[in-house]
C-alpha cells in the first residue's frame, strides 16, 4: 500500500473526509500507481454508470423576459459521449500530428492517440459523482449524470 | 444492440405560433441509407482508385470507419433532447 493510500484511510479514520471521498481519491491514486479499485458505493453495490448528463440552465426571478437570458434544458445519452469518443478513430495520422503539436505549443503536452476507451469508462463513471452548480446574478446553471 | 430513434420531435413556439413536428426517423432513415447507398455504388471506383493512392499516408482508416462510427453515433441518440426558450419562443427537439 503506497503512502498516498495510507493517508487517505488515516482521513477517513480521523473522520476528515466522508466514505465516497475516501474511495473518489483511492480511486485517482490507483489510476495514477497504475492500479484499479473496486468502484463500490457505501452499500457495496456496484453503482450503475449514469446513463444521462443534464445541463440546465434557468433564468433567476426578475430576468426571466431579459432578451439575452434562455432557458435551456439538454439531456445527453452518455453512449452518445462514447460514441463520438470512437469518431477519433476518423483523425488521419497527419491531423493527429498536428493536433499535437499545436497542443503542445499551447504547453498542453498530451497526445490524442493516448486517449483509450478505459479512461472514457472511468470518465463516465466519475461523471455520476460530479455536479457542477454555477450561480450567477441572472441565472443559475446545474450539470450532472445520472 | 441499441436501435437508432425511431421518431423525432420538434416544437417550435413563438408568442403567437406553435408548430410541432414528427418526422418518422423509422421510415426516413431507410431511404437516406438507400441513396446513400446508391451515390456509393456510382463513386466507388473512384473511391479504390483514390485509396489506393493514399493507403501509405493512411487516408484508408477514416473512409473505412466513416460509416461505422456514424452509424454509432445514431444509434445512441435516442433519448437526446434539446430545450431552448426565451421570452419570445422556443424550441423543442427530442428524439424518441
Amino acid at each position: 500500500m503506497g503512502d498516498n493510500q495510507k493517508r487517505i484511510l488515516q482521513m477517513l479514520a480521523e473522520g476528515k473526509i466522508s466514505v465516497e471521498e475516501a474511495t473518489r481519491l483511492l480511486s485517482l491514486v490507483g489510476a495514477e500507481n497504475g492500479t484499479t479499485v473496486n468502484k463500490s458505493s457505501v452499500d457495496g453495490e456496484p453503482k450503475p454508470s449514469p446513463k444521462y448528463l443534464y445541463v440546465r440552465v434557468e433564468p433567476k426571478e426578475g430576468h426571466e423576459k431579459d432578451p439575452e437570458n434562455s432557458r435551456v434544458n439538454i439531456r445527453i445519452p452518455v453512449g452518445l459521449i462514447r460514441a463520438g469518443m470512437k469518431l477519433k478513430a476518423l483523425i488521419p495520422p497527419q491531423a493527429a500530428d498536428e493536433v499535437n503539436r499545436s497542443m503542445q505549443e499551447k504547453g498542453l503536452k498530451f497526445d490524442i492517440r493516448d486517449i483509450k476507451d478505459e479512461y472514457l469508462e472511468e470518465l463516465i463513471d466519475a461523471l455520476g459523482d460530479t455536479e457542477i452548480n454555477v450561480d450567477t446574478k441572472q441565472a443559475g446553471i446545474w450539470i450532472h449524470a445520472e | 444492440m441499441n436501435w437508432p430513434p425511431y421518431w423525432l420531435k420538434i416544437r417550435i413556439e413563438d408568442e403567437q405560433h406553435s408548430f410541432p413536428l414528427w418526422l418518422p426517423l423509422f421510415i426516413i432513415g431507410p431511404l437516406v441509407l438507400l441513396l446513400l447507398l446508391a451515390i456509393f455504388l456510382i463513386i466507388l471506383p473512384f473511391a479504390l482508385l483514390a485509396l489506393i493512392f493514399t493507403w501509405e499516408l493512411g487516408w484508408w482508416r477514416p473512409v473505412f470507419l466513416f460509416f461505422p462510427a456514424i452509424f454509432c453515433v445514431i444509434t445512441q441518440l435516442r433519448g437526446f433532447k434539446v430545450d431552448v426558450g426565451k421570452t419570445n419562443g422556443r424550441v423543442h427537439i427530442v428524439f424518441i
